[in-house]
């Protein structure tokens, strides 16, 4: 009877077996089942497609040694123990495929008891549910986390690498990375950054690496050269591969490198290089593609902002960021080069200080139109440099309402403001010049006109003889002035002819006091020359001495009231000859003084005097003194009388 | 044409210029006084209150618009009809001429003496 049941029960559990085996052949996850020894008794075709081995490679086998990587053989160990031990585990756990790569998996132990009664189980199922996917989901968004946060956090892609290169190997769990960026110059790949997991030695790898430099379609050139992700399952064993042997040292064999692009165009390659011999894994590609473009967009705003960030540096205008509270909050260097502060000196006081204070009222105003948010083109105002000196500049600005900024160009127009101011006082000079001569002109014109029109009139021979004396007289004034005008002009342009001759200068001094007595005799002054005896004789243009001496003694004669004092004295002193005439006459003014030998200058109270001068006299006298080499000077006090005070060289004249 | 009697004072420094004006208007029939420069016009100006002054501007001691300005201060000169008569043509010494009330404002050497003659008795015609 027992025997029987013991035969009905065997035949049950033969049942029963049969139809398990069914269920396990036919159950999509991956189930496996192992004898207490821990040897493979049966894995279904799940667990063949999922792990990559045959059943037959595996029965009878202990399946630690296939697919436990070596890491994790103390958690497997625990797990079968839990299972003999009659306790269903579970795990979230990794195994290892036939071709070394990791799969995640969710691993369920449940122990294999025949009877209900046995207390120990005679081995142990092992139900693995595929996590590749939620796990590479899951990574994949740790990693776009992890290069986001990177590059959000820096301002270039080298600062960016290290961190990029790291938070991408450990999401797929790899050990070496390194970046390249193309430069474009050389036309090379040149390696940035370069980062290898904790545990591992590649410094070799590491120098070689970063040394390296990579020409189109050589090492990480490949893929510049292809624009796409490239895989090498071994690279100790690919002879294309020039940093085999230090990889090798590293214990680095599966590689793969993809493009950073930037509108189509490779702008840098990244690379990564893991311990295991891996086959091409196409959920990792594709998810680097993303990567690459992110990372080629990153370059390419940052190149931008270097761009930008080098035009505000090396720009040659004074740019700007203003705080609308009236602080600069930047400036590019420029300013530091025409005004002379420190960007810190510029940024501590409100800028306003630094305009001139005439101009600070219009800057107020354009300031409060930028607040409004009106934009401002071509306004001028004054800095203060360092040295105390102003600048001109003109500014172009617009504001930011949204920001409460101003952004400001300003250009340095000192230089041309000065020369419109120039033009300016050329523009008043000419003027003058034309307005004066018209009237110097104008005067003995008339006097011919009219002494004419009465000679005309008249029927008395005597009266019309004089008055023709009188146009004559009329017409010489007005070609004196002519041809001291003519003087000027040919003195200034040097192209008077110098007649050099030697010349006894108290002898050419007494013919010009000849010719000038009656003059004295009229004011009634008293007229004295004093000079060395036996002066030398000096190599000078008579002509133009004369002209010289004449001019000076007649000025002294007209500006010295009645019952003056004039006294020339004639010297030498070493090989210089020197000619000074004092008067006690109305003086010069300590402003006239410094303008006095300027073309057309006429001291104010010259003309009280005498309104027929040209301004012209005094600035021949230069002229023609320093076209001889020498010198003149003025020493006067108002109301007390003018020294004039000519240097000549003795021995000649300037050469020609 | 001509107001025999009539009185006019010439302020002009340049000698020529001076002689030609005076002997043209006292041809005319006109009483001429001369003066040779500013401040002889505003002493003669003063003391013989003209029918009409002939004022040049650039003359030595003062000059004619500083004349001008005195004879308008002052009560008793104020009325004497005043004409510039200068070889400038500043615009700003017109324009000063012109603020302080003058009759009219004559380029010299764009005049014949006849010319002038002419226009000064039309003003000493309209005057009465």
């Amino acid at each position: 009877m027992a025997k029987q049941t013991d035969r009905a029960i065997a035949g049950t559990v033969r049942e029963h077996d049969a139809a398990l085996g069914g269920l396990i052949r036919a159950n999509p996850l991956a189930i496996l089942v192992v004898d207490a020894d821990d040897c493979v008794q049966m894995v279904n075709p799940a667990f063949e497609a999922l792990f990559g081995y045959r059943e037959t490679e595996l029965v009878g086998q202990p399946i630690q040694v296939f697919i436990v990587p070596d890491k994790l053989i103390d958690e497997a160990a625990g797990l079968s123990r839990s299972g003999f031990e009659g306790r269903t585990a579970r795990s979230i756990t990794q195994r290892r495929r036939k071709d070394g790569r990791l799969v995640d998996v969710e691993l369920t132990v449940v122990p294999l008891a025949p009877l209900a009664t046995s207390a120990k189980a005679i081995g142990a199922y092992g139900i693995f549910r595929d996590l590749t996917e939620q796990k590479r989901a899951e990574r994949h968004l740790r990693a776009q986390y992890a290069v986001i946060e990177a590059l959000a956090h820096s301002s270039t892609i080298e600062a960016a690498a290290l961190w990029v290169l790291r938070a991408v190997a450990e999401s797929v769990e790899w050990q070496v990375g390194a970046m390249w960026l193309v430069d474009k110059t050389a036309n090379r790949l040149r390696c940035i950054d370069f980062w290898c997991a904790d545990g591992v030695n590649a410094k070799a790898f590491e120098r070689e690496t970063r040394e390296s430099q990579f020409a189109r379609g050589v090492g990480p050139g490949r893929t510049w050269e292809m624009h796409d992700a490239a895989w090498i399952v071994d690279v100790t064993k690919e002879p294309k591969f020039s940093r085999r042997e230090s990889a090798a040292r590293a214990g680095l064999h599966a590689a793969f490198s993809f493009p950073m692009l930037l509108d189509g165009e490779v702008v840098g390659v990244v690379e990564f290089f893991t311990s295991m011999v891996l086959q091409p894994d196409p959920a990792i590609l594709k998810m680097f593609a993303a990567l690459g473009q992110q990372l080629g967009e990153f370059v390419g705003r940052t190149r931008a902002q270097e761009q930008l960030e080098h035009f505000f540096t090396m720009s040659g205008d004074l740019l700007c960021i203003a705080n609308f509270n009236g602080y600069f909050a930047r400036v590019n260097g420029s300013w530091n080069q025409l005004l002379g502060y420190t960007t810190t000196e510029l940024l501590a006081q409100p800028y306003i200080d630094l305009v001139h204070y005439e101009d600070r009222e219009a800057t107020a105003l354009v300031e409060a139109s930028l607040r409004r948010g009106e934009p401002l083109t071509a306004f001028e105002n004054r800095f203060r440099c360092k040295d105390g000196t102003y600048r001109w500049l003109q500014w172009t600005a617009t504001p930011r309402l949204d920001e409460q900024l101003i952004y400001a160009v300003a250009h340095d127009t000192t230089d041309r403001k000065l020369l419109e101011q120039q033009t300016q006082e050329t523009l008043k000079m000419r003027n003058d010049f034309v307005s004066f001569v018209t009237h110097q002109l104008r005067t003995p014109l008339s006097g011919i006109k009219w002494m004419l029109e009465l000679a005309t009139e008249t029927t008395d021979a005597g009266e019309r003889s004089s008055y023709i004396d009188d146009a004559r007289e009329s017409a010489d004034r007005l070609i004196g002035l002519v041809n001291d005008l003519l003087d000027a002009s040919r003195l200034e342009s040097g192209k008077i002819q110098l007649a050099l001759e030697p010349v006894r200068i108290r002898e050419l001094t007494d013919d010009v006091l000849a010719d000038v007595a009656a003059l004295v005799r009229e004011k009634h002054h008293e007229l004295n020359v004093r000079s060395e005896p036996n002066l030398p004789e000096a190599l000078l243009d008579p002509q133009l001495m004369r002209q010289v001496v004449l001019n000076l003694t007649s000025n002294a004669i007209k500006y010295t009231p009645h019952d003056g004092r004039i006294e020339i004295t004639i010297g030498t002193r070493g090989r210089t000859l020197y000619w000074s005439i004092q008067d006690s006459g109305i003086g010069i003014s300590p402003a006239a003084q410094k303008r006095l030998f300027e073309k057309f200058f006429r001291a104010d109270n010259a003309h009280t005097v005498d309104t027929e001068g040209t301004g012209l006299g005094l600035y021949l006298v230069r002229l023609i003194v320093e076209r001889l080499g020498g010198t003149i000077t003025c020493e006067s006090e108002e109301g007390r009388g003018t020294l004039f005070h000519v240097t000549l060289p003795i021995t000649a004249g300037d050469p020609i | 044409m001509t107001q025999p009697g009539k009185s006019i004072l010439l302020a002009e420094d340049d000698r020529f210029l001076r002689r030609a004006c005076e002997t043209k208007l006292k041809q005319a029939g006109f009483t001429v006084r001369v003066a040779v420069d500013g401040e002889e016009a505003l002493t003669m100006a003063r003391e013989q209150s003209p029918d009409l002054l002939l004022l040049d501007l650039l003359m030595p001691r003062r000059d004619g618009l500083s004349v001008l300005a005195t004879l308008r201060g002052d009560p008793k000169t104020r009325e004497i009809p005043v004409v510039i008569m200068s070889n400038s043509s500043k615009d700003l010494e017109r324009q000063k001429a012109a603020s302080l009330g003058v009759v009219d404002y004559w380029i010299k050497s764009n005049l014949s003496l006849q010319e002038l003659c002419d226009r000064v008795s039309q003003l000493l015609q309209k005057q009465e």
